[in-house]
């Protein structure tokens, strides 16, 4: 926000610049505020002085969070949901958009429909559940992937993006005697690195706030996933079990400082990641969005 | 195409398949997952016209024909979270369609790209939290001891319980939804944008445009395809209210005016394993979505001579 207070700025534009960092603001300073009082002592939080600074400095709030069984369990559930659910969904998009990108490709056409259709009409809760359930995937970690592998609209992102590889490259290197996976995986997915980050980046921030589905398709605290774990310690006030030797009461520690120390736990990789991922996805949500 | 199974079709398919192997071996489990996992449920639908119990499974279950859906327009509590739905949508429609559009206006004005920049990131960022993070930091907000009632407390001015009040709840959820996906909705604005002739300035500037009149008449109807075509979209999902949201935000104190078609189904139906009924409750809310969606992209078209549908 350093470049806020430039003259030239200010006079040309002052009213918008100043409405638009007001706006930037209200979603900032929750974000400060939560960490000022993650990092504030109890009373301090109780008598309500804690906004932007800690008073009070402690780093219990950190210790006991971060040596919580429950927590470190749910962000290893979330971890693998991440990591596998990216990798295969971007697998099964891209490869299914690789081949709805080729005219030449007689079922184009209807697959496309197939698709577009699912975006249009959406079966309901009880009968993706039913489907879940003959899979047997009730109470598996894998009920959070594979009902959700792809995406219509990043498949759209993709094609998009593959649309846009020039056929002469891909011609020559048939000529040239290489088999179209060969092509598929060393020229065409290079050129397109920057669509495969977009999506890579949505389904990971997709897997990541992982919620719905835990609450629908898993009974057993030990796969909850981490936004499960969330809402119970921030929505419906359960206390965060602390690791061997610590107790929330015993030590201290305070509850509001716990909520937003799990919060931040839960948004610093997406907070972390984000700034160096944006010029990616800025240009996939466009291309997607104008031209899909 | 393949759109009448001829001997002659049937067989340039079967050439066409054999020529391009490795791609149609490429497309295949993406496929195979839309016909399981998109397309299964269709065939669970079924259900919605039985009285379904496990032990028999879908096709086992006795067939009641429309019982279902009578009794589902029988009920007040359906319309009750029909009303909720319609008027929850209605309302995030209202107040948070045009937030984007002012938004990149405004981004569009500023002239430091760097700081343009920094604004954009600040502004998509809401989009990529999930909604049990955006919920924690509204409970924590406007909880009965939380940063509002604080300032509220100070000035002197009573300090309800924002949660728990019904006539709060909606407002509560719009504004909720704003906070979260106002900044992203820009994305696509801003691009509307980029797309503009600079020339076209240029030559309003030489006529002697004001600013507000370049916006007005150059910048914004640039953007109206764009807004019709999010426009259509959104309607089709005015019986759709995010069930992560409301699920998170509400509690028994405000089901009144906050439950709708997603969390019903889900306290209802799943947990209260009335699977048939509310499967019947979902087809209604799907498929009204559906001829939603279709209804309003043949009025654009008609209105627009067929210059702005979505196809």
């Amino acid at each position: 926000m350093r470049v806020r207070r430039s003259a030239g700025e200010r006079a040309l534009h002052g009213g918008n610049v100043f409405v638009l960092v007001l706006v930037a603001s209200t979603m900032l300073l929750p974000f400060l505020n939560l960490l000022a009082v993650s990092f504030s002592g109890n009373t301090a939080i109780l008598r309500g002085e804690v906004s932007f600074w800690p008073v009070g400095f402690q780093t219990a709030t950190y210790r006991y969070v971060l040596n919580s069984p429950q927590l470190l369990q749910s962000l290893a559930n979330t971890l693998f949901i991440t990591v596998a659910g990216t990798l295969l969904s971007v697998l099964l998009t891209g490869t299914l958009a690789y081949g709805l990108s080729k005219k030449y490709i007689m079922i184009r056409r209807p697959a496309l429909l197939l698709v577009v259709f699912t975006m249009l009409f959406n079966p309901g809760m009880i009968p993706n559940y039913l489907v879940v359930r003959g899979m047997g995937l009730i109470n598996s970690r894998w009920a959070l992937i594979v009902p959700v592998l792809v995406d219509a609209f990043n498949l759209l992102i993709m094609k998009t993006f593959f649309q846009q590889v020039p056929l002469e490259l891909e011609e020559s290197a048939l000529i040239d005697g290489a088999d179209p996976m060969r092509i598929f995986f060393y020229i065409v997915v290079p050129l397109t690195m920057h669509g495969i980050a977009t999506i890579c980046l949505f389904y990971a921030v997709a897997r990541w706030n992982t919620f719905f589905s835990g609450v629908l398709y898993l009974n057993r605290m030990s796969q909850y996933p981490l936004q499960v774990i969330l809402r119970e310690i921030l929505v419906a006030g359960t206390t965060l079990e602390g690791g061997a030797g610590f107790s929330q009461d015993a030590l201290n520690i305070p509850t509001e400082g716990v909520k937003a120390a799990t919060i931040l736990f839960a948004t610093a990789p997406i907070l972390i990641v984000y700034p160096f991922l944006q010029k990616y996805f800025v240009k996939g949500a466009l291309l997607g969005a104008i031209k899909g | 195409m393949g759109r009448c199974p001829t001997a002659w079709s049937d067989n340039r398919l079967i050439r066409n398949v054999v020529q391009y192997r490795w791609i149609y071996l490429m497309m295949l489990p993406g496929i195979a997952y839309f016909l399981v996992f998109k397309y299964g449920p269709m065939y669970g639908l079924l259900i919605a016209f039985k009285d379904f119990q496990f032990t028999k499974g879908i096709l086992g279950s006795p067939s009641v024909g429309f019982k279902h859906f009578l009794t589902m327009f029988h009920s007040s509590s359906f319309f009750n979270i029909l009303r909720n739905t319609v008027l929850i949508q209605v309302y995030k429609l209202a107040f948070t369609f045009f937030a984007p559009v002012i938004l990149s206006l405004m981004l569009n004005e500023v002239r430091h790209t760097r700081f343009k920049k920094v604004l954009q990131t600040i502004v998509y960022l809401p989009h990529f939290l999930s909604w049990v993070i955006v919920g924690g930091i509204f409970l924590t907000l406007l909880g009965p001891r939380g940063d509002l009632n604080a300032a509220l407390a100070l000035l002197g001015l009573p300090t309800p319980n924002w949660m728990m009040e019904p006539r709060y709840f909606r407002s509560i959820v719009v504004l909720s939804s704003l906070w979260k996906e106002a900044g992203w909705g820009t994305i696509i604005y801003l691009a509307a944008m980029s797309a503009i002739d600079p020339s076209l300035y240029e030559a309003a500037t030489v006529d002697g445009t004001r600013k507000l009149q370049s916006i007005r008449y150059i910048t914004l109807p640039s953007l109206v395809p764009v807004m019709i075509m999010l426009f259509i979209l959104q309607i089709g999902h005015l019986l759709e209210a995010g069930f992560e949201q409301i699920f998170v935000l509400y509690n028994p104190m405000v089901y009144e005016v906050g439950d709708v078609f997603s969390t019903y189904i889900y306290r209802i139906g799943l947990q209260g394993m009335q699977f048939s009924y509310t499967t019947a409750i979902g087809i209604f809310e799907s498929l009204i979505g559906f001829l939603l969606v279709l209804g309003s992209n043949r009025l654009t078209n008609r209105l627009s001579n067929g210059e702005f549908g979505l196809w």
